[in-house]
């Protein structure tokens, strides 16, 4: 039995429609699980995406849905090094990016050099939890997860998110350094290939699709 | 009739020399000939000396009767002469040897004629009832008749008047029944058509051979869809010629030789012949197909064979069958002998009956690598239908060395597949075909059937390859019908449950019990395998395992009980065995144990704040007070921190938790509770004496200054461990704030973020709440603690710390609108 969804489970869902748009472009936003049960294609797609995750059944689910609440899959990498760098100077810091060779590992340090204040108590969270979420939204178009367990966790995931920030903007922008971080700095590449999207061109084409969702940060 | 009698033969009659008794023989002759008005007749009548003597049909008579070879000469009217006798051999008067030679030869020179000639149907007919008659009667005629009837319908050299002779000879039914010999002695034996020493004897001079060579090449000839000479002989099978054809075995080929010419020529089985046995029940042609290598005629007489046969004399077929479609690179498959019958010897055959060499047979020509693509769905087709679908047990039942033979798992692995060198290779091969593939179903079954033994046939680095297999399979059963699916993925898990014992590999037991997702039908397999691992009390406990157990109540909540449904198990019998195994640990542990308890009160907590949603949760909540009264009862005082107990027995207190009616958890809270007082009664003296900060209470204030902020902050962070609130002290520091904020500014030492930080912990304490007896102290403490915060860049992230803390649940009501306005005021 599937639930209906309210807009409070609305707002929640939205916490990972950026990730979603980012991953599925076709995604329907206001929808359980954002793809559609009955077209194949869609149930293809989203099968491709766990395979991607190693997702195999409900119980795989389940504890990648833990490694990311726990801050297991980024924040805790990041703490460390940020912790790191807050007591390093510009020199030692210097020193460590030069002898990396590793270009995206360089990307990294660059990345937590810059935010390692500012993120101390938020890490990564953001993206953390958005792709918490994301995954359920996944997770639902195989049966791994009902409707009543996702709303019991996207209450617990949002009251996270909605404490860790304060604002949808402040959000986000945590959710696009996440990405950053994991995947390494996007920039616009006209070369690229088509059809497929940065997450920024997500966020911009978000908001002007779904503008009035952005808006209230309802806690 | 009689007109050529009376025409030809009467004028002819001399009777001179004949007896008295022979004339009268002669008499009833022309009586039965209906020729009494002639002259003859009367003449010999008057003839004196004939009553008195009994009638003798003699030699001698016969020959007057019989005996005109020149009416031979016309061939038509030795024909009307012949068909003229059939009264006369009604009446038992039968030609001698000699007439009946004669019209032997006649039959000989003239067949050509007979039926070239466009003569009367009425006339053959009767001719044919007139030899019918003859081989028929017991007389000399009979012999010398049947032989050149037999001889001929196996003369190939003449197949027109051969044909004619065996079309004329079934119509008539001719050669049935049975045909006499005379002996010198004048006595008849009679025999019937049956093929045994007798009739070798009368008709192929005592040898065997020579006959078996006539009919063997009379087998394949004659006209297509029109009866032959095998539907004369057909009736004559016997046991003996069964007998011969045992005894051999050379033979036998060579019947089988013919047998598959006139199949490929004449389109007509020879079933009879084929299936001929003998009196053991042996059946010898079929017994010769197995005694030389296979060409498709083989294939084809194989496919005609008697479903009577005992399957032990079919067993070598069986495997020069399976030898037939392995020749030549496997190329028999595309021959037209498969297509047509080869393909029914597999398909309508059941395991019981063939060999256990199909198997690696079949696996050869179905290897998803190696095998041939063209030929891999009809013979997985046909397999999967013999050796999986019609099979009662797990594995069928089979032929090996002409026995029945149960396969088993442990059989295929060591015999026939052995493949023990190059597991991996060979397994990896498999995977990726999927469940679909019988192949894989097969060695599913193979190995749910070998499963307790399958640690002693492998070792530790392919029984991982093998888990690693069997959990792929059981995922490409998504791929599989439901019938595949519901029959294998048991299979499956059963055999991956016997391979995963070994405890601590919880990676891969997780993968094992993840397998409940894909079918229903292994739901509770996979629980009760999980639930074996996480709860085994034959294993010592480790600190992994009970983290896990906290791990997964996570799960176990989040899915209303559906999933790590064992965690129930672990709650209510598990308590005991937690604290026993902590209770012997030496080193400390209150760490850990701080976080377990914390993660199953928060847990606890959930549940109770959504109880009335559903009744799954209140039946979690029942399960972990369980799981804390068995617990707690057990631990040891002395292994939880002061936090804990303090955490605890809050919590044990508050009206979410409802522990009121849990006297016995309540209880053992309680006395944890106690313990941490009377521990820290009997340490209080020391630490008070031994605190060179402690300031009396006549101290007076009259600025701020080093020491005295540095008391306040000494007792604002040990006040609890101290029980020594000192409102006295805190007073004067709440009048002078803003004194104090100057004196902060020039503070290099970092004193106002440990201030900030030791007034929150104050705040969040439920013994400052108001309607406490330390109410003033947690309001100076709410006061001091917006003076100094509010307006800096820690505002922000402190009030939505209190929010968050306030709205916790956690707290009491007063406590909680304490905090919020402290919020409130922050924000202001």
């Amino acid at each position: 039995m599937t639930q209906d969804i309210t807009p409070e489970i609305q707002d929640q869902l939205n916490l990972s429609a950026l990730i979603l748009k980012k991953n599925y472009k076709n995604a329907n936003l206001t929808s359980w699980s954002g793809f559609d049960l009955e077209n194949d294609m869609h149930v293809k797609q989203a099968k491709r995406l766990l395979n991607l995750y190693g997702i195999k059944s409900g119980l795989h689910l389940r504890n990648s849905l833990q490694r990311y609440e726990s801050g297991q899959m980024v924040s805790h990498k990041f703490e460390k090094l940020a912790l790191e760098f807050r007591m390093s100077t510009t020199t030692d810091f210097d020193a460590k990016y030069n002898a990396e060779e590793n270009p995206s590992t360089k990307g990294i340090y660059k990345m937590v050099w810059k935010y390692r204040f500012s993120l101390k108590k938020e890490k990564l969270i953001g993206y953390e939890m958005a792709y918490y979420i994301f995954q359920m939204r996944l997770g639902h178009v195989l049966g791994f997860m009902n409707t009543d367990e996702m709303i019991l966790r996207l209450e617990e995931a949002n009251d996270t998110i909605k404490s860790t920030f304060s604002s949808w903007s402040d959000f986000h922008r945590n959710v696009c350094l996440g990405d950053e971080y994991v995947l390494g700095v996007t920039e616009q590449d006209v070369s690229k290939f088509p059809g497929t999207e940065t997450l920024w061109e997500c966020y911009q084409r978000l908001h002007i699709e779904h503008a009035d969702w952005f808006k209230t940060w309802k806690k | 009739m009689s007109a050529i009698f009376k025409e030809h033969i009467l004028p002819q009659l001399n009777t001179e020399s004949l007896e008295a008794s022979e004339v009268k023989a002669i008499l009833q002759v022309l009586e039965v000939l209906d020729t009494t008005d002639h002259d003859t007749y009367k003449t010999l009548t008057n003839s004196s000396n004939i009553k008195s003597v009994n009638t003798k049909f003699t030699k001698n008579v016969a020959q007057h009767i019989y005996f005109y070879p020149k009416l031979y000469a016309n061939e038509k009217q030795g024909l009307e002469f012949v068909a003229s006798w059939a009264p006369l051999l009604e009446q038992g008067f039968y030609p001698d040897e000699k007439s009946i030679h004669k019209l032997v030869e006649f039959l000989q020179f003239s067949l050509g004629f007979i039926h070239s000639e466009h003569l009367a149907e009425s006339l053959i007919s009767q001719f044919f009832q007139v030899l019918k008659k003859l081989v028929q009667s017991e007389s000399e005629a009979s012999l010398p008749i049947t032989r050149f009837l037999v001889n001929t319908i196996f003369d190939i050299r003449d197949v027109l008047s051969s044909d004619f002779l065996i079309q004329q000879c079934l119509k008539h039914n001719i050669l049935v029944g049975n045909y006499s010999v005379a002996h010198s002695d004048q006595t008849y034996s009679t025999h019937p058509f049956k093929i045994n020493t007798d009739f070798i004897q009368h008709f192929f001079a005592g040898d065997w051979f020579k006959f078996t060579a006539k009919l063997h090449k009379a087998l394949p000839v004659g006209r297509v869809y029109v009866t032959s000479a095998y539907d004369i002989v057909k009736p004559w099978l016997s046991e003996e010629l069964a007998s011969f054809y045992k005894d051999y075995s050379n033979v036998a080929i060579m019947a089988n030789h013919a047998i598959k010419e006139r199949l490929i020529f004449g389109e007509v089985k020879s079933l009879e012949l084929l299936n001929i046995k003998t009196t053991e029940n042996i059946y010898p042609l079929i017994a010769g197909l197995g005694a030389k290598v296979w060409d498709a005629g083989e294939v084809l007489l194989f496919n005609n064979r008697d479903k009577n046969i005992p399957q032990k004399q079919l067993d070598i077929c069986y495997l020069r069958f399976i030898n037939w479609l392995t020749a030549d690179g496997r190329s028999n498959f595309y021959t037209e002998a498969f297509k047509e019958y080869g393909i029914h010897i597999l398909s309508d055959s059941t395991a019981e009956a063939l060999p256990l060499q199909c198997i690696p047979f079949w696996f050869d020509t179905c290897h998803p690598r190696v095998g041939i693509a063209n030929q891999t769905e009809t013979y997985n087709t046909v397999f999967s239908k013999v050796l999986i679908k019609d099979c009662k047990g797990t594995l069928p039942l089979m032929r090996y060395q002409n026995q029945d033979f149960q396969v088993t798992g442990t059989f295929l692995i060591q015999n026939v597949f052995q493949t023990q060198n190059n597991f991996k290779a060979w397994l990896h091969n498999f995977t990726k075909a999927g469940l679909k593939n019988p192949l894989n179903q097969f060695l599913v079954r193979m190995f749910y059937d070998a499963r307790e033994v399958l640690a002693e046939l492998y070792n530790a680095e392919q029984q991982d390859i093998l888990q690693v297999y069997l959990l792929a399979l059981a995922y490409s059963a998504r791929d599989t019908n439901d019938v595949i699916r519901t029959q294998h993925l048991p299979f499956i898990v059963k055999t991956l449950t016997a391979l995963c014992t070994e405890p601590g590999n919880f990676t891969r037991v997780n993968e094992i019990s993840a397998l409940k997702n894909i079918d229903t039908c292994v739901e509770d397999l996979c629980s009760d395998f999980a639930r074996g691992h996480y709860i085994n009390e034959n294993r010592s406990l480790d600190l992994n395992i009970i983290q896990a157990w906290f791990n997964y109540l996570g799960d176990f909540y989040y899915s209303y009980r559906q999933e790590a449904v064992w965690v129930s198990d672990m709650l209510t019998t598990q308590g005991v065995r937690t604290a026993t195994y902590f209770n012997a640990i030496e080193e400390d542990v209150s760490y850990f144990l701080d976080r377990a308890i914390n993660r199953i009160i928060s847990f606890h907590r959930k549940c109770k704040i959504k109880s009335s949603e559903n009744i799954a949760f209140e039946k979690i909540s029942a399960e972990m007070e369980v799981y804390l009264t068995d617990f707690l009862g057990e631990l040891k005082k002395d292994k939880l921190n002061a936090n804990t107990t303090k955490y605890l027995y809050d919590y044990s207190l508050s009206t979410i938790a409802d522990f009121s009616n849990k006297t016995e958890l309540t209880t053992a809270i309680e006395v944890f509770f106690q313990n941490l007082f009377n521990e820290e009664t009997t340490t209080k003296t020391a630490t008070t004496v031994n605190n060179p900060l402690s300031i009396t209470l006549e101290m007076e204030v009259t600025e701020i200054n080093q020491k005295y902020v540095d008391a306040v902050l000494h007792n604002l962070e040990n006040y609890s461990k101290n029980q020594n609130s000192n409102v006295q002290l805190l007073q004067p520091l709440d009048e002078k704030i803003e004194e104090f904020k100057v004196w902060l500014l020039d503070d290099e030492t970092g004193i106002e973020a440990r201030f900030n930080q030791a007034l929150y912990m104050a705040l969040l304490d439920t013994n400052l709440a108001p309607g406490t007896a330390q109410e003033t102290y947690g309001n100076i403490c709410r006061s001091l603690f917006v003076h100094l915060v509010k307006g800096t860049k820690m505002a922000l992230s402190y009030g939505m710390g209190l929010q968050a803390m306030a709205k916790s649940g956690a707290y009491s009501e007063e406590l909680t609108t304490a905090l919020l306005q402290v919020v409130d005021q922050l924000n202001a």
